[in-house]
């Protein structure tokens, strides 16, 4: 089972491992000579006379015991075994293998007996099973997250279904690991004919339990549906009162502060599009998410902004989005620049309007008002708002800003900015 | 393939040759193969094919 290496005789291993680095197989009778302290030559023919005077059983327990056995020290040859599809594969080999060797030991007639035999090998591969299961499942264990680490939506509907198919691969395993041992069990009960009692009286439990489940089973199902309703009704009833909370703290607390400002028109429009910007982004964030931190969020951010701190109205519309770069940013600070003065100068004149489109290489934005407009010429040399903070700003990102304004007529500040200007 | 041996299916052509050879020698009366002995040939063939698919290395046949 093994090349001849000297053995180590020391039996200074506190533990049973398997020794990788003197074996061939799987190292198994070379750390159980560590263990004991005995001569690995000598233990390795002893196994072949074994495995010759049991008829192949101790196969099978050097195969249960690689499993069982864990390995002593890092690898040392690299290879470890396979996990999934190869794993399979790996498993199914090696079972053949030794079913091939036991059926050539039977055919010889070193062989103990087949009521021995077979339900040990279907008990061996049961209990196998029942262990990789077993192993698997305690690697796969998350380590406990602690609660502020949690998303509220940490279990998505994608996570969930694949965490179900999990379930059901380990039950089907474990289920079928069971099975096999129980079947080992019960064969090897019925070829010593132990079960000839026990026979009558599990066929009359088993009658007994058919005749119940035919009474009880439209109780059941009914009791399974009605658990089922009064789930579903659970569910809807706590989304109600979710839905309550929200618009109690939120629609219903701004409708009180607009009345109690109702002679003041632009503080109840503007307490009416902040409620309005609220309410909508809590219905996409059910559908969508939040904004993320791109060009188009901080844009309405900016937007918003400026809404609030100047009473005004503005409604923003975007196409596309970028990563808040440099030359973005520098847009959106430009468009803030705009809206300010919107706001300022032409505030009773309707809402203004910011149209933003991200392309695949440019990046551009109009802000439009319907105010009194201005001759861009006559700004005063010491305004620095459209000629630094907007046109200067756009140059020195290597963009362009461009104001079209008649005097009665509005204006309108167009901005330009290349992706990665 | 090119530069290398596909070990699985060496694998599996020697042990499906080996098979062969026993078979065709059960034929030819050389050898008197009983069911219990045909079975345990099969398992033997179809392990070592599975075996070696199984130690592969990563990417050879996914």
């Amino acid at each position: 089972m093994s090349d001849p290496a000297p053995a180590r005789g020391s039996g200074g291993s506190a533990r049973l491992r398997r020794d990788r680095s003197e074996g061939i197989v799987a190292g198994v009778i070379a750390g159980l000579a560590e263990r004991l302290g005995w001569d690995v030559r000598l233990l390795r023919v002893l196994f072949l006379v074994g495995v010759v005077a049991t008829g192949g059983l101790l196969l099978a327990a050097y195969a249960l015991a690689w499993l069982l056995i864990r390995p002593a020290g890092p690898r040392v040859s690299g290879r470890r075994i396979p996990g999934g599809r190869r794993g399979w594969q790996l498993g199914l080999g090696v079972g053949l293998l030794t079913m091939a060797g036991l059926l050539v030991f039977r055919e010889l007639g070193i062989w103990w007996s087949d009521a021995i035999v077979w339900p040990l090998v279907l008990a061996v591969t049961g209990a196998t099973l029942l262990w990789a299961q077993s192993r698997r499942s305690a690697e796969a264990a998350p380590a406990p997250t602690p609660i502020e680490d949690r998303a509220p939506a940490a279990a998505g509907a994608g996570d969930e279904a694949i965490a179900q198919r999990a379930r059901f691969r380990d039950l089907y395993r474990g289920g079928f690991g069971v099975a096999l041992v129980v079947g080992a069990a019960l064969l090897f009960l019925s070829q010593v004919d132990a079960l000839g009692a026990a026979r009558d009286a599990a066929f009359t439990a088993i009658v007994a339990i058919f005749a119940l489940a035919l009474i009880l089973a439209p109780f059941i199902w009914r009791l399974g549906r009605n658990l089922a309703d009064e789930r579903a009704e659970r569910i809807r009833s706590q989304e109600r009162a979710e839905m309550a909370a929200h618009l109690h703290d939120s629609v219903l607390q701004t409708l009180t502060l607009m009345q109690k400002r109702a002679d003041d028109p632009r503080e109840v429009a503007s307490l009416a599009r902040r409620q309005e910007r609220e309410l909508r982004g809590w219905l996409a964030a059910g559908r969508s998410g939040p904004d993320g931190g791109g060009f188009s969020a901080a844009l309405r951010a900016a937007a918003e902004e400026v809404e609030d701190a100047h009473r005004v109205k503005i409604e923003v519309v975007t196409v596309g989005d970028a990563d808040l770069g440099e030359a973005p940013a520098a847009l959106v600070a430009a468009v803030r620049e705009a809206l300010v003065n919107a706001a300022k100068f032409a505030a009773d004149a309707g809402p203004i309007s910011v149209y933003a489109e991200a392309g695949p290489e440019l990046i551009e934005a109009f802000v439009r008002d319907r105010g009194p407009g201005f001759d861009p010429e006559r700004v005063p040399p010491d305004r620095h708002g459209v000629r630094e903070s907007i046109i200067g700003r756009m140059h020195r990102h290597g963009g362009d800003a461009r104001i079209v304004s008649v005097p009665g007529s509005g204006t309108e500040v167009v901005l330009s900015i290349g992706r990665r200007s | 393939m090119s530069g290398g041996v596909d070990r699985v299916a060496f694998v599996a052509g020697i042990a499906f040759v080996l098979l062969g050879g026993l078979l065709c020698l059960d034929q030819l009366d050389l050898i008197g193969l009983s069911w219990g002995l045909t079975a345990a040939a099969l398992c033997a063939a179809a392990g070592v094919v599975l075996v070696a698919a199984g130690l592969a290395p990563e990417g050879r046949d996914e």
